[in-house]
């Protein structure tokens, strides 16, 4: 090391935390990945009435010239680093086998070591001949692989996350849950060393499950991801606009045509490029975009998105954004601001009205579950919008005091909650209902448990193991592991309580733990 | 102390590949990309499982895989002669996935995700630190975390992990120097002993 290390870490063996080796077969995985990536899949589309599966590549220029030739042909070749987007039914063939799939359904195929290798997200029922192999990836350790036979194969989503859409990698990673049924021959279905063999011959052995997380197919455009079907967008831009989206952190955009919609999406600069249908992800930075129908009319219209942080940029409006929670489930919000004349504002397409001074005012009601979005439009200056995410204070631009603080900074102090019983060994008649004290509690081995707890990131765990250690042995020691891990999950009760029994010199030493959670000194001297 | 510098061991940095294998793996020969993977699959997989500690580790091998079959596809544009290390380089590939694998929402770890290494391990008070230095460096924010584990364990200088993270060097040093902080703080609530020994 050549740099100058005053490293107050020096004494410590930080290799005391070891990592795990590489997984066994890394190579040979890899290797099959890259090379059939090399190797094409002819892709034929049966059944078509109208052009409505989409191949999307990696590189969009491919995509345009794919898909343009697609629309004119029975039949296209795919490459693994492109895939097929059913948006409606309709049946496919992928190497030696036929497959039909219902609409929504994403699959990636390639060929390694003489055998299909596919990554699906949806429902398809696959037709294996006796030549041919079929892998469906489903994990790291997890597959379903069949020859000469039919079946059924169900991925299920798991909607917290983002259905996102790589040209470079449809990873089998995070499969949240596939099925099988199995209609003629046999498939067999493996998940780590535990392996089913699933029969059309028995009812009973014909369907099996494997609990994985969600397909995740991620893009080349690390910045642009696909919205999932769950997820609504913020912004929708009329095909041709160019806007300016003012947001904190990434928006949701979508491109409104009055056709199916492929959109080509360049990052300015930069030049890195990925298409998408539909609905699409942003992060920071400037994107020009060309969108064309892949269905209905020949239409292509071209326009610019810049995405930018809240206060940054040209504003149009000054506006700042209040709630108030009036009950456990009724919230209201306000926005109010100025504008810069002659903006035009709007909001859900219904226009604002703005007073002959600039300034407005709105106030809106149940605004908890989706973001709030101003549209303002002026002649010269173009096209801007203001996104309040949900769960998100404050102001696009700042132009009056912070909204009040959330209530996470000062709730009632806890008398008789799990946490402080477990601190108090459960002494006491209100905690006896939650615990029984323990005289010969082991102290050493519930902080055992909470630093393991911690190590993997589950602070709540953690803290109720190091306050029952707490209330086993009430050491110092444990009472700054305890608060410590209720700083980490938030629990700000728990953390006030610990708070309380540290001297000065420690409250001064540790406050910045919690205060790395966003909980205050005030929310920790709070009655 | 059995944890302390004395007993610490060598630090496995990749070391670089010879020219003629480079060559051969840039050219598309397997045997010279299996020795590759091999020769960086260890450090690469020890830096994304330290990556998303606490967060995603169960992600680690997939990621590990992405990493590589990236590595392979771009391995032609690679300049030996430029300025990043061919270990620099791919340990650079390595870091950008495993943050934006950190950016997006992701459920609660598996169950049956291990805290540390699965290895049989005899010395009590080394796994005691051990998880203690897991638990230290997860609860660290992810853009410090970062810094510190290719520092600290992957030995890149200042001015590459400043160029893999796309960051100013000062910066660099400040991340680390609050990282380094933040994680002796930990150890010394979590561990007092420690701190009575330096």
């Amino acid at each position: 090391m050549t740099d100058d290390d005053s490293d107050d870490l020096r004494d410590l063996d930080l290799h005391a935390w070891d990592a795990p080796a590489a997984p066994k077969g890394l190579a040979d995985t890899v290797i099959a990945r890259v090379v059939g990536a090399d190797e094409a899949i002819a892709v034929t589309i049966h059944k078509r009435r109208r052009s409505r599966a989409i191949v999307v590549a990696a590189c969009a220029g491919t995509v345009a010239a794919g898909v343009a030739g697609w629309l004119g042909a029975r039949s296209m070749h795919v490459t693994a680093d492109e895939f097929v987007v059913a948006t409606e039914p309709q049946q496919l063939d992928i190497g030696g086998a036929t497959v039909d799939v219902e609409a929504g359904t994403v699959i990636r195929a390639h060929r390694a070591g003489g055998e299909l290798h596919v990554v699906q997200a949806g429902v398809a029922t696959w037709h294996v001949p006796a030549d041919e192999h079929l892998v469906i990836d489903a994990g790291s350790s997890a597959s379903i692989d069949a020859t000469g036979a039919s079946l059924r194969v169900e991925t299920k989503m798991n909607t917290k996350n983002a259905l996102v859409m790589s040209g470079a990698a449809l990873s089998a990673a995070a499969v949240a849950l596939v099925g099988a049924t199995v209609y003629e021959g046999q498939a067999r279905m493996s998940d780590g060393p535990h392996v089913t063999v699933l029969s059309s011959d028995s009812d009973a052995a014909s369907r099996a499950q494997l609990k994985r997380e969600l397909v995740r197919l991620e893009l080349a455009l690390d910045d642009v991801e696909w919205l999932s079907p769950s997820e609504r967008p913020d912004v929708t831009i009329a095909a041709g606009e160019s806007a300016t989206i003012h947001v904190r952190g990434s928006v949701g955009v979508e491109l409104k045509s009055p056709c199916d919609l492929m959109a080509h999406m360049t990052r300015v600069p930069g030049g890195e490029t990925t298409s998408v249908p539909g609905p699409v992800r942003l992060k920071a930075g400037k994107y020009t975009y060309e969108a064309y129908c892949y269905t209905g009319p020949s239409m292509t219209w071209r326009g610019t998105i810049d995405v930018v942080g809240s206060q940054e940029g040209e504003q149009l409006v000054k506006a700042n954004k209040s709630s108030d929670i009036l009950g456990t489930d009724e919230v209201t919000t306000n926005i109010d601001g100025t504008v810069v004349p002659g903006t035009v504002l709007s909001m859900n397409g219904e226009p604002i009205a703005v007073d002959s001074d600039d300034s407005f005012s709105i106030d809106l009601e149940d605004t908890t579950d989706h973001s709030i979005v101003l549209r303002a439009q002026h002649p010269t200056r173009g096209i801007n919008f203001y996104v309040f995410q949900k769960g998100q204070g404050g102001a696009a631009t700042v132009a009056k005091p912070a909204p009040k603080p959330r209530p996470l900074q000062s709730p009632p102090a806890p008398k008789c909650d799990k946490i402080t019983c477990a601190a108090e060994n459960y002494a006491g008649a209100c905690c006896a209902k939650l615990g029984t004290p323990q005289p010969k509690c082991d102290a050493e081995a519930l902080v055992q448990a909470g630093t393991e707890a911690t190590s993997v990131g589950d602070y709540k765990t953690a803290l109720l193991e190091f306050a029952k250690a707490y209330g086993c042995k009430p050491e110092d020691h444990t009472r700054s592991l305890a608060y410590m891990a209720a700083c980490n999950s938030q629990n700000v009760g728990a953390a006030r309580y610990f708070w309380r029994k540290m001297s000065v010199e420690d409250q001064n030493r540790y406050l910045v733990m919690c205060a790395r959670q966003g909980i205050t000194r005030a929310a920790l001297d709070a009655p | 102390m059995h944890a302390m510098a004395a007993a610490m061991p060598q630090l496995d940095p990749p070391s670089a590949l010879d020219d003629l294998t480079l060559r051969r793996a840039q050219a598309g020969d397997h045997g010279a990309w299996r020795v590759l993977v091999d020769r960086f699959g260890d450090p690469v997989h020890a830096l994304i499982w330290r990556l998303l500690a606490g967060r995603a580790q169960h992600r680690a091998q997939d990621l590990t895989q992405e990493t590589f079959v990236r590595v392979l596809r771009a391995l032609p544009r690679f300049d030996p002669r430029g300025p990043a290390k061919l270990s620099t380089w791919i340990l650079t590939i390595a870091t950008r996935l495993a943050l934006n694998e950190l950016r997006r929402p992701e459920p609660a770890a598996l169950a049956d995700e291990p805290a540390v290494a699965p290895q049989i391990e005899h010395d009590l008070e080394r796994k005691r630190v051990g998880a203690a230095i897991a638990a230290g460096i997860a609860a660290l924010p992810d853009a410090q975390r970062a810094v510190l584990v290719l520092r600290e364990y992957h030995e890149l200088e200042y001015g590459e992990i400043a160029e893999a993270l796309e960051l100013d060097l000062g910066t660099v040093k400040s991340r680390l120097s609050r990282a380094r902080a933040a994680l002796r703080d930990y150890l010394t609530a979590a561990m007092p002993e420690l701190g009575d020994r330096r």
